[in-house]
């Protein structure tokens, strides 16, 4: 009959009818993605980050979104200020250390201190680095902070902070590290800066250790919000089967067995399948056990949890 | 374009905008747009599965042990039931399994039957059925799945059920922990005869690894004593030494009780003991002078050492080293490490592993590369064991009782040894994965000298 009627329509309806179809499928498809997919949080696990890396002993820093932000200010002074969100954390980091005054003028002057920026909080999920940066260049302190005089001058002419009457004016607003460090950046201006209060020094300061322990550890890790969530939501996972699995003594330390688990959205084992055995049966059959009692976090409803086994 | 922003680390949004931006361009394609579309939305759509899957890596930080059930079919008959509690005591000696016993009146025809059995934490079934008065049938069972993972059926012939109990144990026992099961296993041990006021006689035991179905194996009016197990897997034998009224003489025994001389020298004959392969032997002898000395046999007798009293050799190495105790150079004896493979040399002096402590009845294990030993902690006999490899010794036993003769178990996870408080002596089994210690003697007897046989092919009913 669909064959009969097909030989009969025009050229012109067939093309709009495969045109309906293409794009009905594409719909359904997306809506199938939208709702079965990426139902969850959006995007953490299409990062695959390798643990091991993080045991390596060198020092991890958790990208602050603060120091994110001041870091990108830093570029976008120097560059194109239509650029402020994509330019990553990790380049401008590396690339253009801001000086620590600096970083507390357009801190106070973006009003970035108000929002809540816990020391965690980490940089755009883009710019996130995947894997641990080696040796990030340095460029010598001379080269760096010429570019950056104009623009923190201009900004803090622009907007100079109202003094609110019961506010210290302060003439050393960096603690004595910061201050050895930018001892030539000191400008009149930055005296006038209005004292900040504790949040804010937290918060400042936070963003300007990130900033400095990047330049003392040249080989340190550093982790964005994307790789930090992905960490979290394996760290859950493995502390709930940690609970259950418990394997009968006395089997060989070498056994290993990796069990896929595909979760339903109570975040129950739906389908349990042993993907690679161990070859003695009972320590399978404990996984399985410890895999059916598990109530994984909801960020993995709906997807496959491969679980790897070991003594 | 679009795949590639899909496969991207962007997440959602960026791949929502990519395929819509991306719409015209595919429209434009003119044929092969209906199952071409369609077949790469089918990829993208399973690739995109992949990415979801979360690895987590988890090790064991406690440990439990695994329900099975021994589920018996049909109607029951005595052996049946006897043959069930055996594989029940075998499965629960290991402390790895916690047995459930279940009956089914009804025979088991459907999967659905198998399934009924399956609770959520146990997952395994092993189902007994008596075909007939002769006959056997058992089958291990994943519950959950109803699927057979092995099953046999046995013709029983004599009376000794437990070793076609043990049998069966050992049949499921590799499937379980992929390992030899070592249920068939048997040990030997002397015990003590009260004779009213003639002196003790000590008498040759053999029974169960786990010191049940004990049978009398050498009742001759003496002291026997320090039985051994050569290591032929076909032919088991026992070496055992008996007091004649000349000297200590070393003895054999085979397992229906027939006996021959195999050492009668002056003074002692003692400790003999086999190579893993069960070529090589050696034992000790004093032959008169008064000290004791290691003698060694490969087709060719030969004395190992000329100082001191050496005792308690064992063969490590694949018979390539021997490891024994001596006074040669201290008060108390020591362990020593004898290199074969040096044997021509006439400089050779065997290496000393330790200097200092009383240590006496060293046994190594195979499996497990290890030596164990018993040493003097505070005037207490004590078990040790020591590592070759990273050169450590560590202490396994403790709390009141003189633990001497120890041996190890073939599969390296238990040490058999005696217990002895005042004028009593029991033999005592320890769990070394769990550290758990038993005894599977009673307190009424007193046996001395235990020995762990090795794997052998059949064993063949002790009369």
């Amino acid at each position: 009959m669909w064959f009969l009627l097909w030989t009969r329509l025009g050229r012109r309806v067939i093309f709009w009818c495969k045109l309906f179809s293409v794009a009905s499928i594409g719909h359904v498809f997306l809506l199938f993605m939208i709702l079965f997919v990426y139902s969850g949080q959006k995007s953490v696990f299409t990062v695959n980050i390798n643990r091991s890396v993080l045991k390596s002993g060198a020092p991890i820093i958790f990208m602050p979104r603060i120091a994110k932000q001041i870091a990108t200010q830093g570029t976008v002074l120097k560059k194109k200020p239509s650029n402020k969100g994509r330019s990553t954390c990790k380049r401008a980091v590396m690339k253009k250390p801001v000086p620590k005054k600096n970083i507390k003028k357009i801190v106070k002057k973006s009003g970035l201190v108000k929002k809540k920026a816990p020391v965690k909080k980490l940089a755009n999920k883009k710019a996130a680095p995947k894997k641990p940066i080696k040796k990030p260049v340095k460029k010598p302190v001379a080269q760096r902070k010429k570019p950056q005089k104009r623009p923190v001058k201009k900004l803090v002419k622009k907007k100079p902070v109202p003094k609110k009457p019961g506010e210290k004016i302060e003439k050393k607003v960096a603690p004595a590290k910061q201050e050895k460090i930018d001892q030539k950046d000191e400008k009149p201006t930055e005296k006038k800066m209005p004292a900040l209060n504790a949040t804010q020094e937290t918060q400042v300061q936070a963003a300007a250790e990130a900033v400095e322990s990047q330049e003392s550890h040249p080989e340190a890790i550093y982790i964005g919000q994307q790789e930090l969530e992905a960490i979290k939501v394996q760290y859950e996972i493995e502390h709930e089967v940690s609970k259950y699995w418990r394997p009968p003594v006395g089997l060989s330390k070498e056994l290993s067995c990796t069990i896929t688990v595909l979760v339903d959205w109570n975040g129950t084992a739906k389908k349990v399948t042993v993907t690679k055995t161990s070859g003695a049966l009972m320590f399978d059959i404990a996984a399985r056990t410890a895999v059916s009692k598990l109530n994984l976090p909801k960020s993995v409803c709906g997807k496959e949890v491969n679980v790897n086994f070991g003594q | 374009m679009i795949y590639k922003n899909l496969f991207s680390r962007a997440g959602y949004q960026k791949s929502l905008k990519t395929v819509d931006a991306c719409a015209k361009p595919l429209v434009l394609i003119p044929r092969p747009l209906g199952r071409g579309a369609l077949s790469i939305l089918c990829v993208l759509f399973f690739s995109c599965m992949h990415i979801w899957a979360v690895d987590v890596s988890v090790k064991a930080q406690e440990h439990d042990k695994l329900k099975i059930k021994i589920i018996l079919v049909g109607k029951v008959n005595d052996n049946v039931q006897e043959i069930a509690n055996i594989i029940q005591k075998d499965l629960e000696f290991s402390s790895q399994f916690q047995v459930v016993r279940e009956e089914s009146d009804s025979g088991i025809v459907r999967k659905k039957d198998i399934t009924e059995y399956f609770d959520g934490d146990c997952r395994l079934g092993v189902f007994l059925s008596a075909t007939s008065r002769n006959s056997i049938d058992w089958r291990l069972y994943d519950l959950e799945y109803a699927q057979m993972v092995k099953g046999e059926r046995y013709k029983i012939k004599g009376r000794d059920l437990h070793g076609w109990a043990h049998n069966i144990s050992d049949a499921i026992w590799p499937n379980l922990t992929g390992e030899k099961g070592f249920f068939s296993t048997k040990i030997v041990f002397c015990k003590k005869i009260n004779c009213g006021n003639k002196s003790d006689y000590k008498h040759v035991y053999v029974a169960d690894y786990d010191g049940s179905n004990e049978r009398l194996l050498v009742s001759t009016p003496t002291i026997n004593m320090t039985p051994r197990w050569n290591n032929d897997p076909k032919h088991p034998l026992i070496f055992y030494s008996e007091h004649t009224n000349k000297n200590v003489r070393l003895m054999v025994v085979d397992l229906k009780g027939r006996r021959k001389v195999a050492s009668n020298f002056d003074g002692l004959n003692i400790l003999s003991t086999f190579s893993p392969d069960g070529k090589k032997f050696a034992y000790c002898a004093s032959r008169g002078n008064g000290s004791c000395q290691i003698y060694f046999f490969d087709g060719e007798l030969k004395k190992l050492t000329s100082k001191g009293n050496n005792i308690s050799p064992t063969f490590a190495d694949n018979g390539n080293t021997i490891y024994f105790c001596s006074d040669a150079n201290s008060k108390c004896p020591q362990i020593y490490k004898y290199d074969l493979t040096q044997r021509g040399n006439a400089n050779y002096t065997p290496e000393r592993i330790l200097n200092s402590g009383f240590e006496v009845s060293t046994t190594f294990s195979t499996v497990k590369n290890m030596l164990a030993y018993s040493k003097m902690v505070k005037g207490t006999m004590q078990i040790f064991v020591y590592n070759p490899v990273d050169n450590t010794h560590k202490q396994v036993t403790f709390g009141i009782g003189n633990k001497e003769e120890c041996s190890w178990s073939p599969c390296g996870n238990y040490l058999l040894f005696s217990v002895q408080k005042k004028s009593k002596s029991r033999l005592a089994v320890l769990n070394l994965l769990t550290k758990n210690m038993s005894f599977i003697t009673s307190a009424v007897d007193s046996c001395y000298y235990p020995h762990w046989s090795s794997f052998y092919d059949q064993f063949p009913y002790v009369a």
